[in-house]
């Protein structure tokens, strides 16, 4: 079996405690990706519930694994979850997050909850994982209802999802995540408003979370206590800080990866709590010690098996408890490419259920690669393992798809190049990629008709990278090329980037440095710089990949607008029918360069301002759908939080 | 046996209301007439300007049944629907009327609902609407992000919590010999006494399958906000916050002294105006529509769909069972589902929801059940424009509705109508190809 724990993607493996075994006192070192420990009620050492914030480099935290109305042996699921060791005030409140407890409108607020020892905010104590002697004391063997009442549980409970959350994004990445506000902090607030909806709003700089009082035989619900519902909106947060541009209008795809990223990261949290996947594959009563699942000898016949009844049931599990979510439907889907131009896809939220169903997919056919060796007896292999091995496939997935957003393009997204940034971000950082995990994802996304564009990437000798794209060339622009950005001709060479008159540390934190890098060699990069462009980043990291391999890069993101009228379009570009001709029109594009330790170029992902062919998509989609701001169309309208995340309004209204 | 021959539907200038007379016409008279009428729905909320009084709405009305009323639909309690029947001048011009039929939705039943078979999720939803009257008066102590908020709640909240006059007429009209109809979705209506020649199928509103679970609170639910309303806790839970506590509120969360760095957050939720007292006026309205009557009449060749204000959520019933489920297969051609689907997908004519707004026509209707119709759909909308939706977004009548019914055949609105013109109508013979012709009224002195 192949090593579990650092292929997450974390500096080493870590040991890990499994439900039934005692675990090392108080601190879960560095759990896997993904991976949080289920405990029905609670199992643990005495003394495990209090920890020295100032030795310990993550704590791990009591919280619901599954909602409050799901139970074993009539108590609560609740599970020991990594959470980065910090100074906590109360709130409580850490270096990134901040819980604030009022209700918006009516200004009701409640005390800040204390995590820690009175008057020493460097010992944590965990109240709902009290010492074994005793059980029956424990907080955490309550019945649901009153784990739910307990508002000092609930404040953990959301602050401990959400700093885990965000700790697998940064490890992914290499790096501290910034919110899109500039602020350190994001606000959780767990009873914002009486509704049974959550949502993240850059407005506010925070996660406003609904509930609703008991009635009658109904129990109250709080949506700050479901650990899908806290990584989803955490994760439209922590996207938002990465990829603040995607919620420009633009093409729906954008917003679909928005929601397709969120739900994909909420339900391979689940899917990775220990027992979720093996309850799924043996439901209740047929599970246990030697149970076994039946499962086909056929690699593809044993994906469709596992696609169809652990991964399904989940991701509808998941998604009934959100109105508009991509996972209700997407385990239903089975591949076709007619998505992409039928109008009931082209609402971004049923469009994210093109995406979360190709990595749907693509986790069964990695999971069924790999319980191929495993022995089959009588048509039927062992649950556990298969489980495990299911969890392990669904944190690789998850990592890979984490570690490739900082090769998104930072504008005009497409699904085509999320596969392509994943496909690259592995190859950077897994060479050999034992498992052909790359292969899988590769081929069932090509099954939806997502293929790389070929012409996107470019490498340090500007030649094109041979991928498995579409074949797709770069269309002529519309304008000449800028006459004076040709490369140096240099006799007996090629035209190759030149690092001339830069300063190689400048390059790894300036954007004016990068920008003189583009300047330097706008010709060869094909980028206009006759146009309005913008480096609005440049950031470094440090990724480790699944072997091992320790890559050090420095990425930059800049963006070109073309402003025109629906008078002067681009040559090639339509005006569409609706569009005046005095009506402002803001055309996008960008791309990310990166830099290897050495400030040497490594990469170039593009979205061309003058890929006519995407412009027109972009506007007819833009008009027909009237996303106009006060700008025109094309910009950033301010329109806030409602248009970005909210999409309240369902798919049945106009 | 007398067979229909032609069919009308004439739509009454109310303003922002429904107020429509469907006159059948048959090749023989049915016992000794040769028409009969069936008025759906009678109120107005804005009255159109210039425009008929709800009296003198009232006296056409006799007039073009000629006195003789057979049945009349009241889709659901809100003033604009039914605000007429309430009105003490209209009242004395159609007490001359006695309809043998009077059809409400089942969440209007009498009494506790008992008699009428509901189950106990139904009858508790029965008692919690008649509770709501008494709600009206609460609206004025919640929280509310501006004044026009505030207006438009009461607005609201007065639409649909106040019209006792309105439903103590109505029954009235259906004591004995008359004959009352409670109708849920999913039913067959017999009217072969009343209205011969004509089929009446109950789309909505559905009943409540079972209690919701915890997926379909609130929102979804409209038994929840209504045992909240009936518990009488609307108003601890969204009363407007006392002059101090934005003030302790900083204090307790924003130490020290309420100027730390969670002020700026209370300060933007305030800013933002996120108070929750109109949205929850909004689902109580929400439910009111959603109890609407939902009609689709076949008449000899004929199809015509009458869904009052029927809003997504009561559609749903219909749709999922016609289009199969999200996501899921479509019924066959040859179950009931499939035959419902192809009728709704011939209907002739379509009395537009609620008046326009942007959720009670569902996009399904259009984009699946409609999008491969090869004969024209005729629309009648009875509308006022500017009188709800402030903004583009929010506008009744939705222009992106409006063209899109536009693209599949004429629209015709009450609110287009030359002033001094009181009412409009579209026939058609009942057999052939359908060939609605609009006809307007004549102008008023």
């Amino acid at each position: 079996m192949a090593p579990r724990f650092s292929e997450a993607g974390g500096p080493s493996s870590r040991s890990i405690a499994k439900v039934g075994e005692p675990q090392a006192a108080g601190d879960i070192q560095e759990a896997p990706l993904n991976r949080v420990i289920a405990v029905p009620g609670w199992v643990g050492l005495p003394d495990a519930d209090q920890l020295n914030l100032l030795v310990h480099d993550t704590v791990a935290m009591t919280i619901l694994a599954q909602d409050v109305s799901v139970t074993a042996d009539g108590r609560p699921v609740t599970a020991a979850l990594a959470v980065p060791a910090e100074r906590l005030q109360p709130g409580p409140r850490g270096h990134r997050f901040h819980v604030v407890d009022v209700a918006a409108g009516t200004s009701t607020a409640q005390a800040p909850v204390r995590l820690t020892d009175p008057g020493d905010a460097w010992t944590y104590r965990d109240h709902w994982r009290s010492p074994a002697p005793d059980p029956s004391a424990q907080r955490g063997q309550s019945a649901p209802a009153d784990l739910a009442a307990d508002r000092d549980f609930r404040a953990q409970n959301v602050f401990a999802v959400a700093a885990h959350t965000l700790h697998v994004f940064e490890r992914c990445l290499g790096r501290p995540i910034p919110w899109h506000s500039g602020y350190p902090h994001l606000f959780l607030v767990p009873q914002a408003r009486l509704e049974a909806n959550a949502f993240y709003s850059r407005e506010h700089n925070a996660v406003l979370f609904g509930w609703l009082p008991a009635v009658g035989e109904l129990p109250a619900l709080y949506t700050a206590l479901s650990y899908d519902v806290i990584a989803h909106e955490v994760s439209h947060a922590i996207l938002d800080g990465l990829r603040p541009h995607y919620t420009d209008p633009g093409l729906p795809d954008q917003l679909a990866f928005h929601e397709a990223l969120a739900d994909l990261v909420a339900m391979l949290s689940v899917f990775g709590i220990a027992g979720v996947a093996e309850t799924l594959l043996a439901p209740s009563g047929t599970g246990g010690y030697l149970s076994r699942v039946s499962l086909s000898a056929d690699p593809a016949k044993r994906a469709e098996e596992l696609l169809r009844t652990p991964l399904t049931r989940l991701a509808e599990q998941i998604g009934r408890r959100r109105k508009l979510s991509a996972l209700r439907a997407s385990g239903e889907l089975r591949p076709f490419t007619s998505w992409a131009t039928d109008p009931v896809y082209a609402e971004p939220h049923r469009r994210a259920e093109i995406l979360v169903a190709a990595f749907l997919h693509t986790l069964a056919a990695m999971w069924s690669e790999r319980i191929g060796v495993f022995r089959r007896v009588r048509g039927a292999m062992d649950t556990e393992r298969v489980a495990e091995e299911g969890t392990t496939a669904a944190e690789h997935l998850l990592g890979m798809l984490l570690r490739s957003l900082d090769y998104l393009p930072p504008v005009e997204l497409e699904f085509a190049d999320v596969v392509d940034s994943i496909l690259t971000a592995d190859q950077r950082v897994a060479p050999d990629d034992k498992h052909h995990y790359r292969d899988a994802l590769a081929r069932e996304f090509a099954r939806w008709g997502i293929v790389p564009p070929s012409h996107s990437m470019l490498d340090e000798d500007g030649n094109r990278t041979s991928n498995a794209g579409d074949g797709t060339a770069t269309e002529p622009g519309p304008y000449e090329p800028d006459p004076d950005a040709s490369p140096p001709v240099v006799p007996g060479t090629g035209p190759r980037i030149r690092y001339e008159h830069l300063n190689l540390v400048s390059l790894r934190s300036s954007p004016e440095a990068v920008y003189g890098f583009i300047w330097n060699n706008a010709g060869l990069l094909e980028i206009d710089v006759r146009l309005d462009t913008v480096v609005e980043r440049v950031i470094s990291s440090t990724r480790v990949g699944p072997d091992g391999l320790v890559v050090h890069e420095s990425v930059a993101d800049y963006v070109q607008r073309v402003r025109v009228t629906g008078g002067t379009l681009p040559a090639g570009m339509r005006q569409p029918a609706g569009l005046g001709g005095d009506e402002p029109v803001t055309l996008l594009g960008g791309g990310v360069l990166v830099f290897d330790q050495f400030g040497r170029f490594r990469l170039h992902q593009r979205k061309p301002v003058l890929d006519v062919e995407r412009q027109n998509r972009r506007l007819d989609y833009l008009v027909t759908n009237r996303i106009r701001g006060r700008d025109g169309y094309g910009s950033s309208d301010g329109a806030g939080d409602v248009r970005r995340f909210q999409l309240l309004h369902t798919d049945e209204e106009w | 046996m007398s067979v229909p021959t032609h069919v009308r539907l004439r739509a009454y200038r109310v303003g922002f209301g429904d107020c429509l007379l469907l006159t059948v016409t048959y090749d023989q008279p049915v016992d000794g007439r040769s028409q009969r009428h069936v008025l759906v729905d009678f109120g107005t909320v804005s009255a159109a300007q210039p425009g008929p009084s709800l009296a003198q709405v009232a006296r056409l009305i006799t007039e073009h049944t000629e006195g003789t009323l057979d049945a009349v639909v009241a889709t659901h309690r809100h003033r604009d629907h039914i605000g007429g029947f309430g009105n003490a001048a209209a009242q004395q011009a159609l007490s001359v009327l006695s309809p043998a039929l009077v059809i409400r939705p089942w969440t209007d039943v009498p009494g506790d609902g008992t008699a009428q078979g509901l189950g106990l999720a139904e009858t508790s939803v029965v008692a919690s609407l008649r509770q709501l009257q008494e709600q009206a008066r609460d609206v004025a102590f919640l929280a509310f992000d501006s004044s026009r908020a505030a207006t438009r709640a009461a607005q609201l909240a007065e639409l649909g919590f106040a019209n006792p006059e309105a439903v103590s007429f109505l029954e009235e009209w259906s004591r004995p010999p008359s004959r009352a109809e409670y109708v849920k979705a999913g039913t067959r209506l017999d009217v072969a006494q009343v209205v011969p020649g004509v089929t009446v199928d109950v789309l909505g509103p559905p009943t409540l399958a079972s209690v919701p679970d915890l997926a379909h609170y609130a929102k979804d639910s409209a038994e929840y906000w209504l045992r909240l309303a009936e518990q009488q806790r609307l108003p601890e839970m969204f009363a407007a916050p006392a002059p101090s506590a934005r003030r302790q509120a900083r204090e307790f969360l924003a130490p020290p002294d309420g100027v730390g760095a969670a002020a700026w957050l209370l300060d933007s939720l305030e800013r933002a105006g996120v108070a929750q007292g109109f949205e929850l006026i909004q689902a109580l309205d929400d439910v009111l529509n959603n109890t609407s009557v939902v009609l689709l009449l076949t008449i000899g060749d004929r199809r015509l769909l009458l869904p009052g204000d029927a809003q997504v959520e009561n559609w749903s019933y219909t749709l999922d069972a016609v289009l199969g489920p999200d996501g899921g297969p479509a019924p066959s051609a040859r179950s009931a589902a499939g035959r419902l689907r192809r009728a709704l997908a011939n209907v002739d004519l379509y009395k537009v929801g609620h008046h326009g707004s942007r959720n009670a026509t569902p996009r399904r209707l259009a984009s699946q059940v409609w999008a491969a119709r090869t004969t024209p759909l005729t629309s009648v909308m009875s509308t006022k424009a500017a009188v709800f939706g402030s903004t583009a977004q929010g506008a009744v009548p939705k222009a992106q509705l409006v063209s899109a019914l536009q693209a599949l055949g004429p629209v015709h609105s009450t609110d287009d109508l030359a002033p001094g013109v009181w009412w409009f109508d579209v026939g058609s013979p009942t057999t052939g190809p359908a060939a609605f012709t609009y006809q307007a009224g004549p102008p008023q002195p």
